[in-house]
């Protein structure tokens, strides 16, 4: 089993390192490294998930990283349950994203094919590493390592401004969150004496009702900033610089999904802290909503996708924040093969397109490209939750809970915001496959995508259509299987048939509402969508604007920081202080050295006379003191 | 009070060391100043020799040191020959007078501390030999030993560099 | 009462310290070396005094080193003396003047 999870962990980082340091050598062949480095981990994985299913665990400690007195911190890898799943889901997805980038960075340079590989297998590799960390700290390792490599991929087209300004925002923005993760991890160890996940959670009730609030919320600003939610969701939209399968790789499978694991991983910290889990369920559903909202008016294909992610995060934190961990997980895994998928047909239509990505220039492309059509069509229907597709099983779920477990507000704009992601997901398919084409010339010249791209879109397209039957497994499906390290969901759910089939039923009937409003304005233009945004003007202007949130965040913070940075550090504190120590320190260096200077003779018997009379002051200095 | 005939032959050896170094410093002419020194090499081995039971060292005092070295230093001195005006020596009083009073100063304290030494060498030819010495340092200080050596290497090489027009 | 260690730290502080003196007062470069020499011998003396007194082989070794490097030292400092004749045209210590003030 070690083996096992050594293999997991290692080969992708061994793949890439051997991309990273032999890319003059690798260049054009650099997949035939990188696809196996996580194809195997991902076959280990299944071979784990298999063993934990019949109830074998691992938790071991392989070394000890700083043995310092009290302080003991590990690398140890921890399999249960939650992290076979996340393994599962985050290698096999990774798998059919490398194996899709052969086709879709074609085109670029030798040593950038292999330096694109050797980034997406250490972006595999942390992730990996996070979700098998035993302790807080190895965790905090792969959270910054997706961080870093977030960075380095979202700007993988550094030579664009924007690519690199986007790369810069996703670090600094995840930054913040991480500054309150490690806070967090400071105040377990001060108070736990211990940062191993085992005896943390075992000692979790000795915290204080307050404390566990503290250390929860601080623990859920790192989520925040890493799962893209309220207030610090700014950098996913952004990171759509970024080459289409490294969007894909961070929102499906390696990056966003961190922060849910993580809250899923300290449950038994949440489960001290009422507070924090309101917290973290509101702030879910906020964002959830906000961000649906913004996708609905929105023009840029990625973008969408981007804003439908930060919103399906949302319904995850909504999950986790009521208690139903296992629901948050599973809709998770679900997101994943949906939301990967989407991202890689986008990369196809962007493929086909030569980089074209407005929406009101396409149309009609399901004739030209039916296999990215149709399988588009497919995460579509799992993202608005029509059964029986992943969508509808995990999402429901997770708003059954909430609805269980008194939460009726969230409950109703979970239900509603349902409804918005159903009509953006079907306005964008109309207007990107569907109706009459909109740019002649575009539409000429696209074309299906090769085998290499449309095989991952296929898989992933059965993926989305079929993971979500894993609820209906025996033993309480994927849910039971998770409560098995979970716990019964805290507040638990009491199945009481009828009410949960209303729910399905009401849930259901939104996102076919979704859908058909979105067939009728927009392939029937009933009522006219032009007329439409005229009569509305202030609320399209903000949706359209983002809520202004990017320039609140510039005006309230950006623009402060350079301000004080220009006028205060740089032209008094710079200018005037430190250069002026610096420069003053010269000063008197110089008046000093040309007093003493003509103690330089430059006659070699006043030196021997000034070492020997210097002998006699060292050795009276030392007599007297 | 019985006077130790040892007594009398340190003294008498010791004077003669000390009248050999000013030598060394006062007279004016570089080769007779190195050959004043060269009488101080000897007699000091004279003194290892004698009442510090050091055969051995006495005998590399004056192979090596004497010999070798002082020989070497004449003959560089002699090939330069230097005439009575080159020897660049104008004796500066105040300069003197500071020299003194530091060295004399220095002397000072050391005789203060060296005071209360009670430590007695007992006089005579017996001691240590070649063969004692050569234990040492082919075992404790066999490191040193080889750096040594080394350093002699580079240092005859340095010598070249330095010392050649062209290279 | 037979010559103790102190008798022989006089002698060999004073021989130190003529050499230092010759050092501090002489213009010529190659006496000057000479007087380096004679500081050496005088600490040789003292290393000497100290290993008869302790009756221990060991000072005599250093001395042994002293002059190993004493005559590496000579070897460099004669090459240098020679180079510094030829290039300055004589051998007094004021005419390496370049690092004056």
């Amino acid at each position: 089993m070690m083996v096992l999870i050594l293999a997991v962990v290692l080969i992708p980082l061994l793949g890439a390192t051997i991309n990273g340091l032999f890319c003059w050598f690798t260049k054009r062949k650099a997949h035939l490294i990188a696809v196996p480095a996580i194809a195997i981990p991902a076959i280990c994985s299944l071979v784990l998930l298999g063993k934990v299913l019949h109830g074998e665990h691992f938790d071991q400690v392989l070394y000890w990283w700083i043995p310092l007195g009290d302080l003991r911190v590990p690398i140890g890898f921890l399999l249960d349950e939650l992290s076979a799943v996340m393994i599962t889901t985050v290698s096999f997805v990774a798998t059919w994203i490398h194996v899709y980038s052969i086709g879709y960075m074609d085109h670029e340079t030798p040593r950038g094919y292999a330096k694109y590989f050797c980034y997406l297998n250490l972006f595999v590799f942390f992730m990996l590493t996070l979700c098998l960390a035993n302790n807080f700290l190895l965790m905090f390792v792969g959270w910054e390592g997706v961080g870093l490599c977030s960075y380095l991929l979202i700007g993988y087209w550094y030579e664009k401004a924007s690519a690199a300004n986007a790369g810069m925002k996703a670090f600094i923005v995840n930054r913040i969150g991480d500054f309150g993760f490690m806070v967090g991890l400071f105040l377990i160890y001060k108070h736990l004496g211990t940062l191993l996940f085992s005896q943390a959670f075992a000692q979790a009730e000795h915290l204080s009702v307050g404390m566990a609030t503290l250390i929860t919320l601080l623990l859920f600003t790192g989520a925040t900033g890493k799962s893209a939610q309220i207030p610090l969701y700014v950098w996913l939209p952004d990171a759509m610089e970024g080459p289409t399968p490294v969007s894909s790789l961070i929102h499906a499978a390696t990056m966003v999904t961190a922060g849910v694991y993580m809250v899923a991983r300290t449950h038994a910290f949440f489960n001290m802290a009422p507070l924090s889990m309101e917290v973290v369920a509101s702030i879910g559903v906020a964002t959830a909503l906000m961000a649906a909202t913004m996708a609905l008016v929105n023009n840029d294909l990625k973008r969408i996708l981007a804003y439908s992610t930060v919103s399906q995060l949302g319904y995850m934190f909504v999950g986790v924040g009521v208690g139903v961990y296992a629901a948050g997980i599973f809709h998770l895994f679900t997101h994943a093969f949906f939301k990967g998928l989407m991202f890689l047909t986008a990369g196809s239509v962007m493929h086909a397109l030569h980089g074209e990505l407005n929406l009101q220039k396409m149309g009609g492309l399901i004739r030209k490209m039916p296999i990215t059509g149709w399988t588009f069509v497919v995460g579509a229907l799992a993202i608005a939750g029509i059964p029986p597709l992943a969508g509808f099983w995990s999402k429901d779920e997770i708003l059954a809970g909430a609805f269980m477990g008194g939460h009726k507000v969230i409950w109703a704009v979970g239900t509603f915001t349902a409804f918005l992601t159903a009509f953006y997901m079907f306005r964008l398919i109309f207007l990107t496959f569907f109706g009459e084409p909109r740019e002649r010339h575009l539409y000429e010249h696209a074309h299906e995508s090769p085998p290499v791209m449309t095989i991952p879109l296929i898989v992933l397209a059965v993926g989305s259509a079929l993971a979500g039957l894993l609820a209906l497994a025996p033993h309480g499906g994927i849910a039971g299987f998770l409560n098995r390290t979970l716990g019964e969901a805290h507040g638990a759910v009491h199945h009481e048939g009828s009410v949960v089939y209303v729910l399905m039923a009401v849930s259901v009937a939104m996102g076919v509402a979704g859908v058909a409003l979105a067939y009728f304005m927009y392939m029937r233009r009933v009522p006219d969508t032009v007329a439409l945004a005229a009569n509305f003007r202030p609320i399209y202007t903000l949706l359209y604007n983002k809520y202004y949130v990017d320039e609140i965040y510039f005006a309230l913070i950006v623009n402060p920081v350079v301000g004080g940075s220009r006028h205060v550090l740089w032209k008094f504190v710079d200018v005037v202080i430190i250069d002026g120590a610096v420069n003053g320190t010269g000063r008197l260096c110089r008046l000093v050295g040309s007093g003493l200077r003509y103690l330089q003779t430059g006659y070699i018997p006043d030196y021997a006379w000034m070492i020997l009379v210097g002998a006699v002051v060292i050795y009276w200095i030392g007599r007297l003191f | 009070m019985v006077i130790n005939p040892w007594n009398l032959v340190f003294l008498f050896f010791a004077l003669l060391v000390l009248l050999s170094a000013v030598g060394v410093v006062a007279i004016r002419h570089p080769v007779y100043s190195a050959l004043s020194l060269l009488a101080n090499l000897c007699i000091t081995a004279v003194l290892y020799l004698v009442l510090m039971g050091a055969p051995f060292i006495a005998m590399i005092q004056v192979i090596v040191y004497a010999g070798a070295i002082m020989v070497f230093f004449l003959f560089v001195i002699m090939l330069m020959n230097l005439r009575k005006g080159e020897y660049e020596e104008r004796m500066v009083p105040w300069r003197l007078l500071l020299g003194v009073s530091a060295a004399a100063v220095f002397a000072f304290q050391v005789f203060i501390l060296a005071g209360e030494w009670r430590g007695f060498l007992p006089p005579g030819a017996h001691g240590f030999g070649a063969k004692d010495l050569s234990h040492l340092i082919f075992t404790r200080y066999i490191l040193a030993f080889e750096l040594v050596s080394v350093l002699i290497f580079v240092a005859a090489l340095g010598a070249v560099a330095l010392a050649k027009k062209k290279l | 009462m037979g010559v103790g260690l102190f008798q022989y730290t006089v002698l060999s502080v004073l021989v130190f310290l003529l050499g230092a003196l010759g050092l501090m007062i002489r213009k010529n470069v190659i006496v000057m070396f000479l007087c380096l020499e004679l500081m050496l011998n005088g600490v040789n003396i003292l290393f000497m005094a100290l290993a008869r007194c302790r009756g221990s082989v060991e000072g005599q070794v250093i001395v042994l080193f002293v002059m190993a490097v004493a005559a590496a030292e000579a070897a460099i400092g004669m090459a240098i003396i020679t180079t510094f004749y030829r290039n300055r045209g004589g051998v007094g210590v004021d005419r390496a003047d370049l690092m004056k003030w």
